[in-house]
Parts: structure tokens; sequence; C-alpha cells
């Protein structure tokens, strides 16, 4: 039986409901409709939103970015936070005023990191340990930062490396962080990428790419990296100053980390082909890259010191080590990125020999390098 | 109703011990930090504790920082959770509604005390910090007050970051109370109303952390929780800020909307 409480009390329920279902609506609906609401399909080619992509270095624009990398790598001393980097997200905020002038910040609730990227420099403020760090000029070799892996950055360097093997199409146009987008998709030509595609979705109005997401040959996103809260225009130049700090250790550097360090000292005179992979580019001094199109090695060569270094924290990681003809080798593998760390039976020779390609090329790689050592440079016989 | 629930909170010792108790902590670890001269390694410890030797200006941020992930929600809960349940606990709830008050005035009344209580502890956090860390840390002038991107703080630009970061704290609780007060219309048992709110609050910190729960995320109550933390960065970064403010004004409106409409029909029994 009904009475004048429980029909109140039915009311009061009604409203509250009504009212929360409203909200979830308004909360849930509205970002879901936001991004699908019908948009106009692309009027060009995919090759002319690529085009148009690459061109987009010079756009000025601040927002937030996040990276969520897929990769399963060790974390080994000396590279810094690889790792966490390529296996982890990564929260930023951007300020980019241009190729000579941005400011990535890498946030989390402890505290930040804060890369300035100036003409001839790279500045990077770190608040946990309080240091300030100049490194002057532009390493032929380095590990990657987090402003790498912001959606343009990473999205020009992808397309920038795409070969004429390399297959383009376009994918149905849609909305990101409420901006009109058009989509390319990159499959790489060579079977021996472990890239299976990488899609890019580009601002229409500005060629900005906003978001990457490349898909490992597993199927899997293995790297995913998307722009939010854009906002286009020049920052101002305040926010693309280094901070002042005057409490903080400085230091000026020529190399901002062990690779780059690393590769300046190489002392080998590094051949101009390794398993049928020609070298990218006559430089074959420091870390030269071999291969093209999507499938690209690159070599490291390694003072014999780390290269034990990198093997022990290697296979205290789990990987094994394997005797081969004229050295031996260390395995590490990921879904994307596989390396391989390899030493001569000399002693003298060593390299890390890495790519988004098949550990098969890799070892190839290697057993070119242990069969044919290089001879050291000029400088150092 | 409202000033003699107010007047009620403000004469219970209860009330000034919890806070007595809250402010403790942050002290104690004031007290190690100037004794030792040890703060945490960075990276390490609660936010900005690394940061607070010679600049004890900025210890108010890091006493809520030590005090907000575990001890200030567990304060509000209890407090919250007591409300009404501690009223039917004691068996005078039934009295209270025998005067001429309508239940929905009581609720509110209720509500106030709640949030009283709330805004209170987390001044009374930031006061204490504030004091212990000029006190005991000092502002030595050796090392300059600096945001998390190390450009200089003036002592204005602390103060009204502090002050915003205490109110985004209070409300951030006043969500965390909301859970407690409608659990506490449900049941006369406070102790239940109290642990079922901090059951919420562990669940949305699990859920926050898992990849998989991605899609949900931004909405869980705890999700925003320490964005206080953008207010120290260098430009400020609004967006999480608001963000939060929004979600646990969405908790809030529903949950008390759920308590008011639950309470103002149900039978009350003591």
């Amino acid at each position: 039986m009904s009475t004048v409480v429980t029909s109140q009390a039915r009311r009061r329920w009604l409203a509250v409901g009504s009212g929360t279902l409203l909200l979830a609506t308004l909360l849930g609906v509205g970002p879901w409709l936001r991004a699908t609401v019908a948009v106009e399909p692309a009027g060009t080619t995919p090759q002319a939103v690529l085009d148009r992509a690459l061109a987009s270095a010079d756009v000025a624009f601040s927002a937030t970015g996040e990276s969520r990398g897929g990769l399963a790598l060790p974390d080994l001393s000396g590279f810094g936070d690889l790792a966490a980097l390529l296996g982890g997200t990564t929260d930023t905020r951007v300020w980019w005023g241009g190729p000579r002038r941005w400011r990535v910040d890498t946030v989390d609730a402890l505290g930040e990191t804060d890369t300035y990227g100036q003409a001839g420099s790279v500045t990077t403020w770190d608040y946990e340990s309080r240091r300030l760090v100049t490194v002057v000029g532009d390493a032929s070799a380095r590990l990657p930062r987090a402003d790498d892996l912001l959606a343009p950055t990473a999205a020009r360097r992808l397309l920038g490396a795409v070969g004429p093997g390399d297959r383009i199409s376009s994918l149905p146009a849609r909305r990101v962080d409420g901006r009109v987008t058009d989509g390319v998709r990159v499959e790489p030509g060579d079977p021996r990428s472990t890239v299976a595609h990488a899609d890019v979705w580009v601002d229409r109005a500005t060629g900005l790419p906003l978001r990457l997401a490349v898909v490992g040959s597993g199927g899997t996103d293995a790297l995913v990296s998307e722009l939010s809260q854009v906002r286009l225009g020049q920052p101002d130049d305040a926010v693309l100053t280094p901070p002042a700090a005057p409490t903080a250790r400085r230091s000026v550097e020529s190399a901002p980390d062990l690779v780059a360090r690393v590769a300046a000292a190489s002392p080998w005179d590094m051949p101009d082909r390794l398993a049928g992979l020609g070298a990218v580019g006559p430089d074959l001094a420091g870390a030269p890259t071999y291969g093209d199109g999507l499938v690209r090695v690159a070599v490291l060569p390694l003072p014999p010191r780390t290269a034990e270094d990198v093997m022990r924290g290697a296979t205290s990681a789990g990987s094994a080590t394997e005797e081969v003809d004229g050295g031996r080798i260390v395995r590490i593998g990921s879904n994307l990125l596989n390396a391989v760390v390899v030493r001569g039976a000399d002693q003298w020779h060593a390299y890390v020999v890495t790519g988004l390609v098949d550990p098969a090329l890799l070892d190839a790689v290697a057993a070119d390098l242990l069969a044919d050592p290089p001879p050291p440079t000029r400088g150092f016989r | 109703m409202i000033g003699v629930e107010l007047r009620k909170l403000l004469r219970r010792p209860r009330t000034w011990v919890s806070i007595g108790l809250l402010c403790l902590l942050p002290v104690v670890v004031a007290v190690f930090l100037a004794v030792t001269g040890i703060a945490p390694r960075p990276g390490q410890g609660p936010t900005l504790l690394a940061a607070v030797l010679g600049n004890g200006a900025l210890y108010p941020a890091a006493a809520l920082g030590i005090v907000l992930p575990f001890f200030l929600p567990i304060a509000v809960a209890v407090q919250a959770g007591e409300a009404v349940a501690g009223e039917a606990a004691a068996g005078t709830l039934r009295y209270l509604l025998v005067r001429p008050v309508g239940r929905t005035r009581l609720l509110v009344a209720k509500l106030v005390s709640v949030i009283a209580y709330t805004l209170l502890a987390v001044v009374a956090v930031a006061a204490t910090g504030y004091v212990t860390g000029v006190t005991l840390l000092g502002t030595s002038g050796q090392l300059a007050t600096t945001t998390l991107a190390g450009t200089a703080l003036t002592p204005a630009d602390l103060a009204w970051r502090t002050g915003v970061m205490v109110l985004y704290i209070g409300w951030s609780m006043v969500g965390v109370a909301s859970v407690s007060l409608f659990l506490s219309t449900l049941t006369d048992s406070p102790l239940a109303a109290a642990l079922g709110g901090l059951a919420v609050l562990v669940s949305s910190t699990v859920l926050v952390a898992l990849d998989a729960a991605g899609a949900v995320r931004d909405y869980l109550p705890t999700r925003y929780w320490l964005a206080w933390v953008d207010l120290f960065r260098d430009p400020v970064a609004w967006q999480d800020i608001q963000a939060g403010a929004l979600v646990q004004t969405g908790y809030v409106v529903v949950l008390l909307g759920a308590a008011w409409a639950n309470f103002a029909t149900r039978d009350v029994t003591n």
C-alpha cells in the first residue's frame, strides 16, 4: 500500500537519481559525443597530410602531453630513465615556440624535470636534485628524453624516416582534443621491422601532429602519445627562459648522457655497410645508423668497461649471454625495440646494436662486426 | 540549529584531540628534520618535504602532504560518519527530531558542522606547519623559496598559493565527508559509516593506479587529490585543480542528495 511517506521518498529518490543520471550523461557522454561527432573527410591525399605534418615544426603552441610506452626494457645502469620512459606513462607540459625555443616539463606528484631547448643548447632543471645542467651543442647520439616522445616531435621523426618502400594510407578523420584531425597510417614495407603500423592524427588547421600510436608486430600498442589542452600561439618569453635558481647546482656539459659521451669518444672507423644495410649519411663517426625507411639499426661503440657493465646489468635482468663466432652477445628484447650487446673476443671491440627491427637482423649486424672488426680511426692509431 | 551544531562541535573535546593529533605528526617530522638536518632524498617521501630544510615557509604544504593520504581522511570520515549515525547509536536522534526541527534542516546543520570540522582541521595543520616550519626549519635566506620550476616565490605568491591549497584540500575532504555522511544516514553504526567511507577511498586509490581502469580514472574521488602540487609549479597548472574541484563537487552533490532523500523519509527507531 502506498502511503504519503513512501510517495515522498519515491519523489526524492527520483529527483536524486535523475540528477545523478544527468550529471553522468554530461560527464561521460558529452566528451564521447564531442570526440565522435561527424567530421568531414579529409580532402587531401595521405602524402599531403604527411608533408604538412613534417612542415609543422614552426607551429607555436602550448599544451599538456601524455605518452604511454609499452616496452618492457630492463633498467640498465647508465641508461637513465630509459626503461621508465619507454615502458610507462609520462605526463608533460609543453610550450613550443619553434625548434630552437621550447620548454617541456615532465611532471609528477613529487616534482618536475624541465627541459629548455634554446639555440645551440639544451638546459635541464631538476627540482628534486636542484640541478641546472646546460648541454652545449647537438650530440650526434643521445638517449631519448621526454620531449622526444611528444606527439608532434615523435610523429615528425617517424614520418621523416618513411622511405619509398613503406606504405602510407588515409585513416578516417576524427577529433583529437576537440580539434579536427586527418589520420595517416604508415606501414613498413620491410618485414624485418617490428612496427606493424603507426597511426598519426594531424591537426587539419595547422598540420600539427596531435596523436601518435605505434603498434608493434604483436598487435599491441607499443607507444601512444597525445596532446591535449592545445592552445595555438607563441608562448611567453618568460616561460621559455630557464630559471635563475640561485641555489641550484649548475654545470655546463658537452654531452648530455652516457650514450653521447661514448659516441663522442668512439675510436673505431665504422664500416659503411653492415648486414646489407647501408649507412645513413656520410658521417660514420660516433654512433652511425644503417638502413633505410622504417628499418634502421643504430650501432653504438662501447668502451670495454662500459660494455662489461651493460652486459652484467642485462644478464642480471634475465638476459642470457651467448658465445658466438668472434665474441659474446647478450640480447635485450621488447615487443618493439630490440638490442644486442656485442663484445669481441679481443676484449676491445664492443657495441650496442639497436633498432625497431627483428632480432635476427641485429644478430646479422653483430656477426658482421665480430667477423670484421672496424680499425681504429686515424687519431687513435 | 546550525549554531547549536557548531557550538557542539567546538565544545566537544574529541574535536580538539583529533585535530591536535593531526597536527602532531607534522610537528614530530619537523623536529626530526631540524635535529638531524636529514631531509628525504630527492624523489622520496611526501611532496615538498625534500625542500623544506631552510625553507620553513614551504612547510605548511609539506605538512598537509604528510597527513593527506591517510590521517586527514580518517579524521574527516570518522567525524562525518558520527554525524547522524552517532545520534542514532546514542539514542538521541529520535529526541532531536521530536523538537520542531525538520529533518532537512537537521541534515544541513550536520553538514555545516562536518564542513566546519574539515576546514578547521586543514587550516590547523597548515597553521601548525607554518609556525613549526619557520621556527624549527628556518627561513635562513640562504635558500630562496622556489616553485617546482625553480623560479623564485615571493611571500605574497606563497601566501595565495598556500591559501588556495588549503581550500582545495578542504574541498577534497568535503568529498570524503559526503560519502561518510550519506552512509551515516543508512546505518545506526558510526563506525560502519566511517569505515565505509574509507573503503570507498581505498578502492578509489587502487583503481587510480590501475591502467586497466583508465576509462573511469578521471571520475574517481581520489584521482586529483594531489593536484594541489600544481599550485607550486610555474606557471600554475590549473587544469587538474579545476577538474578535481569539479569531481568533488559532483560527489558532494550526488551523495548529499542521496543522504537527504534517505534521511528525510527513513524510519527513525533510535
